[in-house]
Protein backbone atom coordinates (compact mmCIF):
# COMPACT_ATOMS: atom_id res chain seq x y z
CA UNK A 1 0.00 0.00 0.00
CA UNK A 2 1.29 3.25 -0.72
CA UNK A 3 2.13 5.48 2.03
CA UNK A 4 -0.06 8.41 1.22
CA UNK A 5 -3.44 6.17 0.74
CA UNK A 6 -2.21 4.10 4.30
CA UNK A 7 -2.06 7.86 6.07
CA UNK A 8 -5.63 9.07 4.40
CA UNK A 9 -6.94 5.20 6.02
CA UNK A 10 -5.20 6.74 9.99
CA UNK A 11 -6.49 10.10 9.39
CA UNK A 12 -10.08 8.57 8.61
CA UNK A 13 -9.54 6.62 11.62
CA UNK A 14 -10.17 3.16 9.44
CA UNK A 15 -7.03 1.99 10.63
CA UNK A 16 -5.14 2.88 13.72
CA UNK A 17 -1.70 4.17 14.09
CA UNK A 18 -1.62 1.72 17.36
CA UNK A 19 -2.19 -1.01 15.31
CA UNK A 20 0.17 0.30 11.76
CA UNK A 21 2.84 0.32 15.06
CA UNK A 22 2.27 -3.05 16.68
CA UNK A 23 1.96 -4.95 12.94
CA UNK A 24 5.53 -3.91 12.12
CA UNK A 25 7.05 -4.53 15.88
CA UNK A 26 5.32 -7.98 15.92
CA UNK A 27 7.15 -8.41 12.32
CA UNK A 28 10.06 -7.29 13.70
CA UNK A 29 10.16 -9.46 16.75
CA UNK A 30 9.25 -12.47 14.80
CA UNK A 31 11.92 -12.24 12.03
CA UNK A 32 14.19 -9.58 12.90
CA UNK A 33 15.61 -10.91 16.41
CA UNK A 34 14.10 -14.54 16.13
CA UNK A 35 13.00 -16.66 12.96
CA UNK A 36 14.85 -15.67 10.18
CA UNK A 37 16.94 -13.73 11.98
CA UNK A 38 17.49 -10.71 9.51
CA UNK A 39 19.12 -8.81 11.85
CA UNK A 40 18.29 -5.32 9.73
CA UNK A 41 17.35 -3.86 13.51
CA UNK A 42 19.56 -2.76 16.06
CA UNK A 43 17.11 -1.18 18.31
CA UNK A 44 13.75 -0.17 18.77
CA UNK A 45 12.14 3.03 19.84
CA UNK A 46 10.84 2.09 23.22
CA UNK A 47 7.64 4.93 22.87
CA UNK A 48 6.81 3.93 19.60
CA UNK A 49 3.19 2.34 20.54
CA UNK A 50 2.85 5.48 22.97
CA UNK A 51 3.89 7.92 20.46
CA UNK A 52 0.84 5.82 17.97
CA UNK A 53 -1.33 5.50 20.99
CA UNK A 54 -1.21 9.92 21.22
CA UNK A 55 -1.69 10.42 17.81
CA UNK A 56 -5.06 7.83 17.78
CA UNK A 57 -6.07 10.14 20.92
CA UNK A 58 -5.98 13.11 18.64
CA UNK A 59 -7.40 11.74 15.81
CA UNK A 60 -10.44 10.97 17.86
CA UNK A 61 -10.94 14.12 19.19
CA UNK A 62 -10.75 14.96 15.75
CA UNK A 63 -7.35 17.47 15.46
CA UNK A 64 -5.48 18.00 12.58
CA UNK A 65 -2.77 15.54 11.75
CA UNK A 66 0.66 15.45 9.64
CA UNK A 67 1.08 13.89 6.47
CA UNK A 68 3.01 11.01 7.62
CA UNK A 69 0.29 10.81 10.53
CA UNK A 70 1.21 6.80 12.33
CA UNK A 71 3.41 5.93 9.32
CA UNK A 72 6.54 3.55 10.83
CA UNK A 73 10.20 4.52 9.53
CA UNK A 74 13.27 2.87 10.35
CA UNK A 75 16.36 5.12 10.45
CA UNK A 76 20.03 4.40 9.60
CA UNK A 77 21.94 3.88 12.50
CA UNK A 78 24.19 7.12 11.38
CA UNK A 79 20.89 9.87 11.89
CA UNK A 80 20.89 10.99 15.21
CA UNK A 81 17.10 10.45 16.73
CA UNK A 82 17.06 12.33 20.03
CA UNK A 83 17.15 9.57 23.02
CA UNK A 84 17.87 6.58 20.53
CA UNK A 85 21.26 4.37 19.98
CA UNK A 86 23.21 6.20 17.35
CA UNK A 87 26.25 3.63 17.25
CA UNK A 88 26.75 3.55 13.20
CA UNK A 89 27.20 -0.12 13.58
CA UNK A 90 30.43 0.24 15.72
CA UNK A 91 31.69 -0.42 19.04
CA UNK A 92 32.86 3.51 19.09
CA UNK A 93 29.46 4.31 19.74
CA UNK A 94 28.12 1.30 20.94
CA UNK A 95 25.41 2.89 24.04
CA UNK A 96 25.89 6.51 22.57
CA UNK A 97 22.36 8.19 23.00
CA UNK A 98 21.54 10.70 20.17
CA UNK A 99 21.41 13.75 22.41
CA UNK A 100 19.47 15.81 19.53
CA UNK A 101 17.53 14.60 16.39
CA UNK A 102 18.94 15.41 12.90
CA UNK A 103 16.90 18.17 10.54
CA UNK A 104 15.67 15.09 8.71
CA UNK A 105 14.05 13.48 12.17
CA UNK A 106 12.19 16.89 12.94
CA UNK A 107 10.88 17.16 9.75
CA UNK A 108 8.96 13.65 9.84
CA UNK A 109 7.78 13.88 13.63
CA UNK A 110 6.69 17.55 12.91
CA UNK A 111 4.34 15.48 10.41
CA UNK A 112 3.31 12.54 13.04
CA UNK A 113 5.92 9.63 11.37
CA UNK A 114 7.06 7.22 13.95
CA UNK A 115 10.61 5.82 14.42
CA UNK A 116 9.93 2.46 14.79
CA UNK A 117 14.06 1.79 15.30
CA UNK A 118 17.33 2.02 14.26
CA UNK A 119 18.69 0.17 11.35
CA UNK A 120 21.62 -1.73 11.25
CA UNK A 121 24.42 -0.74 8.21
CA UNK A 122 28.19 -1.49 7.26
CA UNK A 123 30.27 0.07 9.86
CA UNK A 124 30.33 3.63 9.84
CA UNK A 125 29.01 3.34 6.53
CA UNK A 126 32.14 1.71 5.25
CA UNK A 127 31.32 -1.38 2.79
CA UNK A 128 28.74 -2.36 0.20
CA UNK A 129 27.59 -5.58 1.50
CA UNK A 130 25.63 -4.98 5.08
CA UNK A 131 28.60 -7.43 6.49
CA UNK A 132 30.89 -4.73 7.89
CA UNK A 133 29.01 -4.21 11.33
CA UNK A 134 30.24 -4.71 14.39
CA UNK A 135 26.86 -6.18 15.40
CA UNK A 136 26.49 -9.23 12.58
CA UNK A 137 25.68 -9.55 8.46
CA UNK A 138 22.37 -8.54 7.75
CA UNK A 139 20.63 -10.95 5.76
CA UNK A 140 19.00 -10.36 2.52
CA UNK A 141 15.39 -11.06 3.10
CA UNK A 142 14.78 -12.33 -0.17
CA UNK A 143 17.48 -15.31 -0.11
CA UNK A 144 18.73 -15.12 3.20
CA UNK A 145 22.03 -16.45 2.26
CA UNK A 146 22.73 -13.62 0.20
CA UNK A 147 24.53 -9.81 1.06
CA UNK A 148 21.29 -7.58 0.98
CA UNK A 149 23.96 -4.81 0.05
CA UNK A 150 25.11 -1.74 1.79
CA UNK A 151 26.02 0.49 3.49
CA UNK A 152 22.15 0.63 3.84
CA UNK A 153 21.61 -2.58 4.38
CA UNK A 154 19.08 -2.79 7.26
CA UNK A 155 16.94 0.18 6.02
CA UNK A 156 16.87 -1.64 2.25
CA UNK A 157 16.10 -5.16 4.50
CA UNK A 158 13.90 -3.62 6.72
CA UNK A 159 11.55 -2.44 3.95
CA UNK A 160 12.15 -5.91 2.00
CA UNK A 161 10.90 -7.74 5.04
CA UNK A 162 7.86 -5.79 5.85
CA UNK A 163 9.77 -4.52 9.08
CA UNK A 164 8.63 -0.73 8.36
CA UNK A 165 6.72 1.48 6.36
CA UNK A 166 9.64 3.36 4.74
CA UNK A 167 12.94 3.98 6.10
CA UNK A 168 15.88 6.40 5.89
CA UNK A 169 19.31 5.89 4.47
CA UNK A 170 22.18 7.43 3.49
CA UNK A 171 24.53 7.23 0.19
CA UNK A 172 27.70 7.78 -0.32
CA UNK A 173 28.65 6.17 -3.35
CA UNK A 174 25.30 4.07 -3.70
CA UNK A 175 25.01 2.90 0.01
CA UNK A 176 21.06 3.58 -0.26
CA UNK A 177 21.01 2.05 -4.09
CA UNK A 178 22.87 -1.00 -3.93
CA UNK A 179 20.93 -2.32 -1.18
CA UNK A 180 17.82 -1.55 -2.52
CA UNK A 181 18.56 -3.12 -5.76
CA UNK A 182 19.53 -6.35 -3.94
CA UNK A 183 16.42 -6.38 -1.97
CA UNK A 184 14.21 -5.43 -4.47
CA UNK A 185 12.92 -1.76 -3.43
CA UNK A 186 13.46 1.85 -4.61
CA UNK A 187 15.59 3.80 -3.12
CA UNK A 188 16.60 7.13 -3.66
CA UNK A 189 19.96 9.36 -3.81
CA UNK A 190 18.97 12.91 -3.89
CA UNK A 191 20.98 15.67 -5.70
CA UNK A 192 23.64 16.59 -3.39
CA UNK A 193 22.04 19.94 -1.48
CA UNK A 194 18.88 18.97 -1.68
CA UNK A 195 18.30 17.17 1.94
CA UNK A 196 20.48 18.49 4.98
CA UNK A 197 23.05 16.37 6.30
CA UNK A 198 22.46 17.84 10.55
CA UNK A 199 23.17 15.28 12.53
CA UNK A 200 23.98 12.64 9.66
CA UNK A 201 27.61 11.10 11.49
CA UNK A 202 29.07 11.79 7.79
CA UNK A 203 31.55 9.11 6.11
CA UNK A 204 32.32 11.74 3.84
CA UNK A 205 31.29 15.18 3.79
CA UNK A 206 31.63 16.13 -0.12
CA UNK A 207 29.41 13.22 -1.22
CA UNK A 208 27.20 12.22 1.65
CA UNK A 209 23.16 12.59 1.15
CA UNK A 210 20.15 10.98 3.18
CA UNK A 211 17.54 9.29 0.82
CA UNK A 212 14.40 7.26 1.42
CA UNK A 213 14.02 3.87 0.47
CA UNK A 214 10.28 2.33 -0.10
CA UNK A 215 8.21 -0.13 -1.91
CA UNK A 216 6.90 2.44 -4.70
CA UNK A 217 8.23 5.22 -6.33
CA UNK A 218 5.37 7.79 -5.12
CA UNK A 219 6.02 6.78 -1.67
CA UNK A 220 9.40 7.54 -2.01
CA UNK A 221 8.97 10.59 -3.38
CA UNK A 222 6.36 11.71 -0.67
CA UNK A 223 8.80 11.46 2.13
CA UNK A 224 11.52 12.74 0.34
CA UNK A 225 9.34 16.19 -0.31
CA UNK A 226 8.70 15.95 3.32
CA UNK A 227 12.58 15.86 4.29
CA UNK A 228 14.45 18.06 1.58
CA UNK A 229 14.92 21.79 1.73
CA UNK A 230 17.36 24.69 2.73
CA UNK A 231 18.42 24.28 6.38
CA UNK A 232 21.01 26.61 8.06
CA UNK A 233 22.52 24.34 9.95
CA UNK A 234 24.15 22.56 6.65
CA UNK A 235 25.54 25.53 4.57
CA UNK A 236 25.07 23.21 0.87
CA UNK A 237 21.26 22.92 0.99
CA UNK A 238 19.35 24.96 -1.22
CA UNK A 239 15.70 26.39 -1.53
CA UNK A 240 13.83 23.94 -3.76
CA UNK A 241 10.69 23.83 -5.51
CA UNK A 242 8.00 20.76 -4.23
CA UNK A 243 8.37 17.52 -5.99
CA UNK A 244 5.74 17.08 -8.36
CA UNK A 245 4.99 14.13 -10.31
CA UNK A 246 3.54 14.81 -13.69
CA UNK A 247 2.83 12.89 -17.05
CA UNK A 248 6.14 12.47 -18.65
CA UNK A 249 6.09 12.16 -22.52
CA UNK A 250 8.74 12.12 -25.19
CA UNK A 251 11.14 11.61 -23.25
CA UNK A 252 14.81 10.75 -24.42
CA UNK A 253 16.71 8.24 -22.15
CA UNK A 254 21.02 8.40 -22.35
CA UNK A 255 22.55 4.65 -22.37
CA UNK A 256 26.35 3.73 -21.69
CA UNK A 257 27.95 1.35 -23.10
CA UNK A 258 27.71 -2.13 -21.42
CA UNK A 259 28.67 -1.53 -17.85
CA UNK A 260 27.24 -5.17 -15.59
CA UNK A 261 27.65 -8.76 -16.28
CA UNK A 262 25.90 -9.72 -19.74
CA UNK A 263 23.09 -11.00 -18.36
CA UNK A 264 22.19 -8.14 -16.14
CA UNK A 265 23.05 -5.52 -18.57
CA UNK A 266 20.61 -7.85 -21.26
CA UNK A 267 18.04 -7.38 -18.49
CA UNK A 268 18.23 -3.64 -18.23
CA UNK A 269 18.58 -3.21 -21.82
CA UNK A 270 15.36 -5.39 -22.76
CA UNK A 271 13.52 -2.99 -20.24
CA UNK A 272 14.93 0.05 -21.95
CA UNK A 273 13.56 -1.53 -25.02
CA UNK A 274 10.10 -2.26 -23.52
CA UNK A 275 9.83 1.89 -22.88
CA UNK A 276 10.72 3.00 -25.89
CA UNK A 277 8.54 0.64 -27.70
CA UNK A 278 5.66 0.88 -24.70
CA UNK A 279 5.66 4.78 -24.89
CA UNK A 280 7.51 5.81 -27.80
CA UNK A 281 10.81 7.15 -25.97
CA UNK A 282 14.01 7.80 -27.74
CA UNK A 283 17.21 6.64 -26.63
CA UNK A 284 20.50 7.71 -27.51
CA UNK A 285 24.16 6.14 -26.74
CA UNK A 286 25.97 8.46 -24.54
CA UNK A 287 29.88 8.63 -23.91
CA UNK A 288 30.96 10.07 -20.79
CA UNK A 289 34.98 10.65 -20.02
CA UNK A 290 35.99 9.91 -17.16
CA UNK A 291 33.11 7.57 -15.71
CA UNK A 292 35.86 4.61 -15.72
CA UNK A 293 38.01 6.33 -13.22
CA UNK A 294 35.06 6.63 -10.55
CA UNK A 295 36.38 4.17 -8.16
CA UNK A 296 39.57 5.69 -8.54
CA UNK A 297 38.69 8.95 -7.94
CA UNK A 298 35.97 8.44 -5.03
CA UNK A 299 38.23 6.08 -3.03
CA UNK A 300 40.89 9.21 -2.06
CA UNK A 301 37.90 11.41 -1.53
CA UNK A 302 36.62 9.13 0.67
CA UNK A 303 39.27 8.14 2.69
CA UNK A 304 40.63 11.71 3.63
CA UNK A 305 37.24 12.40 4.65
CA UNK A 306 36.65 9.81 6.81
CA UNK A 307 40.04 10.21 8.14
CA UNK A 308 39.31 13.78 9.00
CA UNK A 309 35.67 12.72 10.52
CA UNK A 310 36.69 10.43 12.18
CA UNK A 311 39.64 12.25 14.53
CA UNK A 312 36.82 13.34 16.85
CA UNK A 313 36.35 9.57 18.26
CA UNK A 314 39.58 9.88 19.85
CA UNK A 315 38.20 7.63 23.30
CA UNK A 316 37.62 10.36 25.16
CA UNK A 317 34.02 12.56 24.25
CA UNK A 318 32.05 9.41 22.51
CA UNK A 319 33.15 5.80 23.67
CA UNK A 320 36.01 4.12 22.56
CA UNK A 321 38.90 5.13 20.35
CA UNK A 322 38.02 4.33 16.74
CA UNK A 323 41.28 2.38 15.56
CA UNK A 324 41.38 0.13 18.82
CA UNK A 325 37.58 -1.49 17.83
CA UNK A 326 37.12 -0.59 13.91
CA UNK A 327 37.02 -3.58 11.99
CA UNK A 328 38.95 -4.40 8.90
CA UNK A 329 37.47 -2.30 6.27
CA UNK A 330 36.71 0.55 8.55
CA UNK A 331 40.38 1.07 9.44
CA UNK A 332 41.62 0.33 6.06
CA UNK A 333 39.88 3.35 5.10
CA UNK A 334 41.02 5.15 8.23
CA UNK A 335 44.89 4.01 7.63
CA UNK A 336 44.76 5.07 3.62
CA UNK A 337 43.31 8.09 4.65
CA UNK A 338 45.81 8.69 7.49
CA UNK A 339 48.93 8.02 4.81
CA UNK A 340 47.66 9.84 2.44
CA UNK A 341 47.46 13.03 4.57
CA UNK A 342 50.66 13.11 5.77
CA UNK A 343 53.30 16.19 5.19
CA UNK A 344 55.03 14.78 1.65
CA UNK A 345 51.72 14.13 -0.06
CA UNK A 346 50.76 17.84 0.67
CA UNK A 347 46.85 17.22 -0.65
CA UNK A 348 48.61 16.06 -3.82
CA UNK A 349 45.56 12.94 -4.56
CA UNK A 350 43.12 14.91 -2.82
CA UNK A 351 43.20 17.55 -4.67
CA UNK A 352 43.63 16.00 -7.88
CA UNK A 353 40.55 13.63 -6.85
CA UNK A 354 38.78 16.54 -6.36
CA UNK A 355 39.81 18.02 -10.07
CA UNK A 356 38.39 15.10 -11.47
CA UNK A 357 35.60 14.94 -9.65
CA UNK A 358 34.87 18.03 -11.59
CA UNK A 359 35.30 16.41 -14.48
CA UNK A 360 32.92 13.83 -14.18
CA UNK A 361 30.21 16.56 -13.35
CA UNK A 362 30.55 18.72 -16.11
CA UNK A 363 30.61 15.69 -18.30
CA UNK A 364 27.22 14.75 -16.73
CA UNK A 365 26.14 18.11 -17.06
CA UNK A 366 26.95 17.91 -21.28
CA UNK A 367 24.82 14.84 -21.27
CA UNK A 368 22.05 16.31 -19.58
CA UNK A 369 22.04 18.92 -22.39
CA UNK A 370 21.20 15.76 -24.84
CA UNK A 371 19.02 13.79 -23.02
CA UNK A 372 16.37 13.87 -19.98
CA UNK A 373 17.51 10.97 -17.96
CA UNK A 374 20.51 8.04 -18.38
CA UNK A 375 19.36 4.81 -17.24
CA UNK A 376 22.09 2.22 -16.62
CA UNK A 377 22.03 -1.24 -14.08
CA UNK A 378 22.59 -0.25 -10.72
CA UNK A 379 25.07 -2.75 -9.56
CA UNK A 380 27.50 -4.43 -12.41
CA UNK A 381 26.58 -7.91 -10.95
CA UNK A 382 24.07 -10.03 -8.12
CA UNK A 383 24.80 -10.11 -4.57
CA UNK A 384 27.42 -12.70 -3.06
CA UNK A 385 26.73 -15.50 -0.19
CA UNK A 386 27.41 -13.69 3.30
CA UNK A 387 30.72 -14.48 4.01
CA UNK A 388 32.34 -15.07 0.44
CA UNK A 389 35.80 -14.80 -0.41
CA UNK A 390 36.13 -10.95 -2.04
CA UNK A 391 39.24 -9.01 -2.77
CA UNK A 392 38.60 -5.70 -1.86
CA UNK A 393 38.92 -4.14 -5.12
CA UNK A 394 36.59 -6.64 -6.79
CA UNK A 395 34.10 -5.27 -3.58
CA UNK A 396 35.36 -1.99 -4.42
CA UNK A 397 34.28 -2.40 -7.91
CA UNK A 398 30.78 -3.04 -7.38
CA UNK A 399 29.68 0.34 -6.99
CA UNK A 400 31.48 1.61 -10.22
CA UNK A 401 27.96 2.24 -11.59
CA UNK A 402 26.70 3.89 -8.58
CA UNK A 403 29.79 6.17 -7.74
CA UNK A 404 29.55 8.76 -10.60
CA UNK A 405 26.07 10.28 -9.60
CA UNK A 406 27.87 10.88 -6.36
CA UNK A 407 30.42 12.59 -8.23
CA UNK A 408 28.08 15.12 -10.82
CA UNK A 409 26.25 15.74 -7.32
CA UNK A 410 22.93 14.61 -9.69
CA UNK A 411 19.94 12.80 -8.40
CA UNK A 412 19.72 8.89 -8.97
CA UNK A 413 16.87 5.90 -8.80
CA UNK A 414 16.82 2.73 -8.60
CA UNK A 415 13.98 0.54 -9.16
CA UNK A 416 12.91 -3.10 -9.44
CA UNK A 417 13.67 -4.44 -13.39
CA UNK A 418 13.04 -7.98 -13.02
CA UNK A 419 14.91 -11.18 -11.59
CA UNK A 420 18.35 -13.57 -12.11
CA UNK A 421 17.64 -16.72 -10.61
CA UNK A 422 15.13 -15.26 -8.54
CA UNK A 423 17.66 -12.01 -7.43
CA UNK A 424 16.04 -8.91 -7.53
CA UNK A 425 17.98 -6.50 -9.93
CA UNK A 426 17.71 -2.74 -9.93
CA UNK A 427 17.70 -0.30 -12.75
CA UNK A 428 18.86 3.20 -12.07
CA UNK A 429 17.54 6.50 -13.49
CA UNK A 430 19.50 9.47 -13.12
CA UNK A 431 18.59 13.35 -14.02
CA UNK A 432 20.13 16.42 -13.54
CA UNK A 433 20.79 17.84 -10.53
CA UNK A 434 17.43 19.29 -8.90
CA UNK A 435 15.69 17.29 -11.33
CA UNK A 436 13.57 15.03 -9.00
CA UNK A 437 10.48 15.78 -10.21
CA UNK A 438 10.99 14.12 -13.50
CA UNK A 439 13.06 11.74 -12.31
CA UNK A 440 9.95 10.53 -10.28
CA UNK A 441 7.64 11.28 -13.16
CA UNK A 442 9.42 9.45 -15.23
CA UNK A 443 10.15 6.32 -12.61
CA UNK A 444 6.46 6.48 -11.94
CA UNK A 445 5.68 5.46 -15.60
CA UNK A 446 8.15 3.13 -15.71
CA UNK A 447 6.40 1.25 -12.65
CA UNK A 448 2.89 1.48 -14.61
CA UNK A 449 4.73 -0.81 -16.78
CA UNK A 450 3.52 -4.01 -14.85
CA UNK A 451 5.84 -6.36 -17.56
CA UNK A 452 8.59 -5.60 -15.38
CA UNK A 453 7.87 -8.06 -12.58
CA UNK B 1 41.61 -15.11 0.61
CA UNK B 2 39.35 -15.49 3.16
CA UNK B 3 36.76 -12.95 3.27
CA UNK B 4 37.78 -9.30 4.91
CA UNK B 5 34.71 -7.87 4.69
CA UNK B 6 33.52 -9.44 8.08
CA UNK B 7 33.71 -7.58 11.44
CA UNK B 8 36.14 -8.91 13.61
CA UNK B 9 38.43 -7.72 16.19
CA UNK B 10 42.01 -6.77 14.79
CA UNK B 11 45.65 -8.15 16.41
CA UNK B 12 48.11 -5.53 15.53
CA UNK B 13 49.80 -7.77 13.11
CA UNK B 14 46.63 -7.92 11.14
CA UNK B 15 46.75 -4.02 11.59
CA UNK B 16 50.06 -3.11 10.19
CA UNK B 17 49.26 -5.79 7.32
CA UNK B 18 45.90 -3.88 6.24
CA UNK B 19 48.28 -0.61 6.61
CA UNK B 20 50.52 -1.66 3.61
CA UNK B 21 47.02 -2.90 1.81
CA UNK B 22 45.50 0.16 2.09
CA UNK B 23 48.36 1.93 1.25
CA UNK B 24 48.90 0.19 -2.36
CA UNK B 25 44.64 0.47 -3.18
CA UNK B 26 45.38 4.27 -2.79
CA UNK B 27 48.57 4.69 -4.40
CA UNK B 28 47.31 2.69 -7.20
CA UNK B 29 44.00 4.63 -7.90
CA UNK B 30 45.84 7.81 -7.34
CA UNK B 31 48.22 6.99 -10.04
CA UNK B 32 45.43 5.96 -12.30
CA UNK B 33 44.48 9.57 -12.49
CA UNK B 34 47.46 11.36 -11.53
CA UNK B 35 47.92 12.59 -15.39
CA UNK B 36 43.79 12.94 -16.27
CA UNK B 37 43.25 16.69 -17.00
CA UNK B 38 43.03 20.00 -15.06
CA UNK B 39 39.51 20.78 -14.40
CA UNK B 40 38.30 24.03 -15.39
CA UNK B 41 35.99 24.25 -12.40
CA UNK B 42 36.37 26.34 -9.10
CA UNK B 43 35.88 24.00 -6.42
CA UNK B 44 33.38 26.23 -4.21
CA UNK B 45 30.86 28.69 -4.71
CA UNK B 46 28.73 29.58 -1.47
CA UNK B 47 26.26 32.37 -1.02
CA UNK B 48 27.66 33.90 2.35
CA UNK B 49 25.34 33.67 5.35
CA UNK B 50 25.71 33.35 8.79
CA UNK B 51 23.86 30.80 11.02
CA UNK B 52 20.75 31.84 13.32
CA UNK B 53 21.99 30.85 16.25
CA UNK B 54 19.69 32.51 18.60
CA UNK B 55 17.04 28.91 18.81
CA UNK B 56 18.72 26.58 21.19
CA UNK B 57 15.84 23.90 21.93
CA UNK B 58 18.38 21.83 23.22
CA UNK B 59 18.50 23.28 26.61
CA UNK B 60 15.02 24.25 26.87
CA UNK B 61 13.97 20.31 28.20
CA UNK B 62 17.20 20.45 31.03
CA UNK B 63 15.62 17.44 32.53
CA UNK B 64 15.87 15.49 29.33
CA UNK B 65 19.49 16.93 28.49
CA UNK B 66 20.61 16.01 32.04
CA UNK B 67 19.03 12.25 31.44
CA UNK B 68 20.62 11.79 27.55
CA UNK B 69 23.71 13.23 29.25
CA UNK B 70 23.85 10.83 32.11
CA UNK B 71 22.99 8.01 29.96
CA UNK B 72 25.86 8.68 27.61
CA UNK B 73 28.89 8.89 30.42
CA UNK B 74 31.29 6.44 30.70
CA UNK B 75 31.76 7.01 34.46
CA UNK B 76 28.50 8.08 36.99
CA UNK B 77 28.24 7.98 40.77
CA UNK B 78 25.25 8.97 42.33
CA UNK B 79 23.91 12.50 40.98
CA UNK B 80 27.72 13.34 39.20
CA UNK B 81 29.73 12.11 35.96
CA UNK B 82 33.09 10.63 36.78
CA UNK B 83 35.66 13.10 34.86
CA UNK B 84 39.54 11.33 34.58
CA UNK B 85 41.24 14.31 33.60
CA UNK B 86 44.54 13.05 30.83
CA UNK B 87 43.58 9.52 31.85
CA UNK B 88 44.59 8.97 27.44
CA UNK B 89 47.80 10.35 27.96
CA UNK B 90 49.10 6.94 30.07
CA UNK B 91 49.71 5.52 27.53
Amino acid sequence: MKIIDKVNLIRFGKLKAEENIKNFLKEIEKNNFSGKKINAILSINPNAINEALELDRRIKQGKKVGKLAGIGIVVKSNICVQGLECNCASLTLKGWIAPYSATVIEKIKKEDGIILGMANMDEFACGGSGETSAFGPTKNPVQLDLIPGGSSSGSAASVAANFCDISLGSDTGGSIRNPSSHCGVVGIKPSYGLVSRYGLIDLSMSLDQIGVIGKDSESVAFLLDIIKGKDEKDPTTYESDPINIFEVSKIKIGILKPLANKEIQNLIDNRIDDLCNKYSWKKEVLEIKYIDVAVQTYYPLVYVELFSGTRKFDGRRFGKKIEDVAGPELLRRILGGSEITRAEYSGRYYKKALEVKELIKSEFERAFERVDCIIIPTCPGLPWKIGESMRVEEVYAYDALTIPANLAEICSLTMPAGYISNIPVGMQVMCKKGDESKLFSIAKKIESLSLFL
Amino acid sequence: MSSDLMWRRLSEEEKIKIKEIAKNIIDNFSKTIENLPKSDERFIERDPFLRDEKENAFLDDLEKFREIIFSNAPLKKDNFIIAERGSWTKN
